[in-house]
């Protein structure tokens, strides 16, 4: 056991900083809680891979919305946090494999935890950032404990700390997943992943263009949902 | 490639119009050339109808058109119309092309990308000639109302240009056309909450957009707005901007904001520059013609601008000449940031010299031992009676397990039957008292026992603390991380030379090429090459004879096979007229291009290893001083836990252990043992 974290902290820490001051853009935090359950396999998954390859690329040729949109991606079916807060020209391919079951709210308890983080960073380094956005998407029901995340959700929308959305694929349970977020989820048509994040990457890139604030623009979610 | 409009418009007199490809999009509408291409002006065609209101705003733009305004702007030169005398639909205004959007200018990242050159200077001259362009739409009573990131844009000489200059505030007499938009980072704190914009704006509302953006500038992109702010709860930007929390302002304490880490100061300003941006961003701002305006600010920089000077430890650091030192090196020093592209090389250490640094770092060698095998003890003596006791004990549990093993072999042998069972019950019991009866020595055996564990996870403790601490595997794993750094920069340093390599081979070449660049198509004399098809060769990208190449030509339809030959005998002509000047090296400007390549990749390998040789000292000294510091304290340790094992040893053993250890003592002479 080497003991040397005292050390590490300070070393470790301006490297955050001076991507921020490189780069000191007001951030537009999107966290994206994704489902690799084995109910996936197969043709969703590989959707829904194209569907993140593409928003990256949407973001990369957009000039602000590269310095100012972070996404992070976090897998669940084990939960695995693929990647932390980057601006998308740290664009990592995520290749997501669906295996295992469908630990929800392990996944959203992290998923808010990573949203905090991040903010306290943002903070202590003096960068404006819009409301993070959460997206939930899932074709199942959860297989653990997922009560506390609700709640964890509630809370966090109440106090404008985020704004959740859940988006149900196939036989997703819409029923939870309402009991789970405030707002109300929508159901994808079929695979269409990538409408889905084109439509993401454009709202993101008008909020990129709006102001820090706590106001929630978004385009009615047209081409992809069952509405 | 976008549809291309085939109805032609008309303009204000009633000419036609012809557009050509679309050249951008946004949400209002689409912007087209003007045919024939490469005329200086494009046309914007709007979505949707427009209102009356707006169609009559354009068309006292068009009239308020003067050479100024296009000189710094957009400005709608003429409306065009669908059909003669039709609503307006569309208008036409000067073509701004090789400008940037003015945050490519101030977010360090995207300038050292787009804009390799720009050095402090080039961002003073920016704001300046921003502050230029404000005063000249200011002056002509308009008002721009959306002052955003996006629509002021930035050339490679620091020139500014505005656009989407419809929707500006225009008067006409006791007219006001409004501007509806705004975006909120540059929005002033008094008009903030308004939800739409259909009311009056006014200069002092743009000078707030001005002062913003000629902070982000003057300060690397940070919004003057924007810092660390010491409430618990969330300090969106509006809201910062609204309660006027001015980072770096000299009332921020009161504020509750401190600047970023990693950020300048008002004082790398002049005073005179400081001034107007806290009077730009205090509640004093916020009253009729409260900030300053575009012509104070054109005075302040013009001023620093003149009152420059060159760093002498890095060429491209220009700074303000009040300041006593480089405030970009000291900056760059502390935080690793790369604030500009040198123009001369890639690297400000010497990796050799580096390296001899951590040669140097004395290596702590192994760690100097400490166990409890190095302190022999006597055990404490035991208290009188004790000491009988124990052999009392010993004895008793010797005579237990000599009754217990008889009665195996009874068992065993079936000796024990049903009239045994009363005598056999009697000889467990007796057994059972043996063993179980604590005898004198039992609370000092637990004594013991207690001591001896503390001291066993006293030493426990304190042994790993040594190891961490005064061990070398701290030093050897900075060493390994410090070689690793070392390869990569090595591996950058070779990349770039091999490009300074390719780069002179190449300069026949290059200098070739750049000769050919000159020559215009223009000056053509093959008789066949007529001034139409000249210009449609320019049209699709044929300039100069560096651009005639049968792969580019193949793909023209007004070319046959002599024509394409005949032009290609021209260059071949012209080639022969280039004579290769080997004095002339390689060009400045190629260098830097390859300078701004690899510098950006070399620069955090170059800080990650300055700041790991100091570490690697740290680390040194904390094990060097850890070593004299912890020891007393280890050794107490080992000494105790050597005692306490010594002191626990007469009670530990069994029986057999002990009649063992008597033989042994008459067969080996006696030996310390553990």
């Amino acid at each position: 056991m080497i003991d040397d974290t005292d050390d590490m902290l300070p070393d470790q820490q301006p490297l955050g900083a001076v991507t921020f001051a490189e780069n000191p853009e007001p951030r537009c935090p999107c966290l994206l809680l994704l489902d690799t359950s084995g109910s996936m396999a197969g043709q969703p998954i590989t959707e829904l891979n194209a569907g993140i390859r593409e928003f990256y690329n949407e973001l990369q040729n957009d000039s602000l919305a590269i310095k100012r949109v972070e996404v992070a991606l976090m897998s669940f079916g084990p939960v695995r946090l693929i990647s932390e807060f980057n601006t998308a020209d740290c664009f990592f391919d995520p290749q997501l494999v669906a295996d295992g079951d469908t630990p929800m709210g392990e996944t959203i308890r992290k998923g808010i935890d990573l949203i905090k983080t991040r903010k306290e960073q943002y903070r202590a380094n003096g960068i404006s950032f819009y409301r993070p956005w959460i997206f939930l998407i899932t074709d199942g029901a959860p297989t653990d404990e997922w009560q506390s995340a609700a709640a964890m959700v509630r809370e966090g929308e109440s106090a404008k700390s985020f704004a959740f959305f859940a988006i149900g694929v196939h036989k997703a349970d819409m029923k939870i997943l309402k009991q789970i977020s405030v707002r109300e989820p929508v159901k994808l048509q079929g695979l269409k992943f990538r409408e889905f994040f084109q439509w993401l990457s454009n709202s993101m890139k008008s909020a990129s263009r709006s102001n820090p604030g706590d106001r929630i623009q978004l385009s009615p979610p047209l081409g992809w949902s069952e509405i | 490639m976008a549809s291309v409009p085939l109805k032609p418009f008309f303009d204000s007199s009633g000419n036609r119009i012809h557009l050509g490809k679309k050249i951008g999009s946004g949400g209002e509408g689409d912007v087209f050339e003007i045919l024939p291409a490469h005329s200086n002006v494009v046309a914007k065609i709007y979505h949707k109808p427009l209102e009356e209101s707006k169609q009559e705003k354009l068309r006292l733009m068009t009239r308020g058109c003067n050479e100024e305004l296009k000189s710094i702007s957009a400005w709608p030169t003429d409306v065009l119309h669908a059909r003669e005398g039709g609503p307006v639909v569309g208008f036409l205004m000067p073509k701004i092309s090789d400008y940037e959007p003015v945050h490519k200018v101030y977010g360090p990242t995207h300038r050292k990308e787009h804009f390799p050159h720009a050095d402090y200077r080039f961002l003073v001259r920016a704001a300046k000639n921003l502050a230029a362009a404000f005063f000249v739409i200011h002056k002509f009573g308009y008002v721009i109302g959306d002052v955003n990131e996006g629509n002021i844009l930035v050339n490679n000489e620091a020139c500014v240009r505005l656009i989407d200059c419809d929707s500006f505030q225009v008067r006409a007499g006791d007219r006001l056309y409004y501007c509806e938009v705004g975006v909120a980072q540059f929005t002033p704190p008094e008009i903030l909450s308004t939800k739409h914009f259909k009311m009056e704006r006014t200069a002092n509302h743009d000078n707030f957009g001005l002062s913003i953006l000629s902070f982000q500038l003057l300060f690397f992109g940070r919004h003057p707005y924007s810092g660390v702010y010491s409430g618990t709860e969330d300090m969106p930007l509006e809201k910062s901007i609204a309660e006027f929390r001015f980072a770096y302002g000299k009332n921020s304490a009161r504020k509750s904001i401190a600047p970023p880490p990693n950020s300048v100061g008002l004082s790398v300003v002049p005073a005179q520059v400081a001034g107007l941006l806290e009077s730009a961003f205090s509640e004093a701002g916020a009253r009729p013609e409260g900030r300053p305006g575009a012509g104070e600010w054109w005075d302040a920089l013009e001023s620093l601008e003149s009152r420059m000077r060159r760093c002498s430890a890095d060429s491209v650091h220009t700074y303000y000449s009040g300041l006593s030192a480089c405030p970009w090196c000291r900056l760059e020093e502390t935080s690793g940031l790369l604030l500009f592209l040198s123009v001369d090389r890639i690297t400000k250490i010497d990796l050799q010299r580096e390296w001899q640094k951590v040669e140097a770092i004395a290596r702590p060698g192994p760690i100097p031992l400490v166990s409890p095998s190095n302190f022999l003890h006597r055990a404490t003596p035991l208290p009188p009676g004790i000491g009988r006791a124990i052999d009392m004990r010993n004895f008793r549990q010797f005579m237990g397990i000599s009754i217990i093993a008889i009665l195996a072999v009874l068992v065993l042998f079936g000796a024990i039957t049903e009239e045994f069972t009363v005598p056999f019950l009697t000889v467990v019991v007796i057994v059972a008292v043996l063993f179980l009866y604590p005898g004198a020595a039992a609370a000092e055996k637990r004594r013991r026992r207690g001591n001896l564990e503390s001291a066993r996870y006293l030493w426990d403790l304190w042994n790993r603390k040594w190891i961490a601490e005064a061990g070398d595997a701290a030093f050897f794993a900075q060493v390994n991380q410090l070689r690793e750094l070392k390869g990569k920069y090595e591996k950058i340093d070779r990349e770039y030379r091999a490009g300074l390599l390719t780069l002179e081979r190449s300069i026949k070449d290059r200098q070739q090429k750049k000769f050919l660049e000159r020559i215009s198509i223009d000056t053509c004399t093959v008789p066949r090459v007529t001034g139409g098809l000249k210009s449609i060769l320019k049209s699709v990208g044929i300039a100069t004879a560096a651009d005639v190449t049968r792969n580019r030509l193949l793909g023209i339809p007004q070319l046959d096979n002599t024509l394409t030959n005949e032009l290609l005998a021209w260059r071949e002509k012209m080639e022969r007229n280039f004579l290769f000047d080997p004095t002339q090296g390689v060009d400045r400007a190629d260098v830097q291009a390859l300078i701004h390549r690899y510098q950006p990749l070399l620069k955090p390998v170059e800080r990650d290893l300055v700041q790991g040789i100091q570490r690697l000292q740290r680390i040194q000294g904390d094990i060097v001083k850890k070593r004299t510091t912890l020891r007393p304290a280890v050794e107490k340790r080992a000494r105790e836990l050597a005692q306490a094992e010594v002191d626990y040893e007469v009670f530990s053993r069994t029986p057999e252990e002990l009649i063992a250890r008597e033989i042994e003592g008459f067969i080996f002479p006696r030996r310390k043992s553990r």
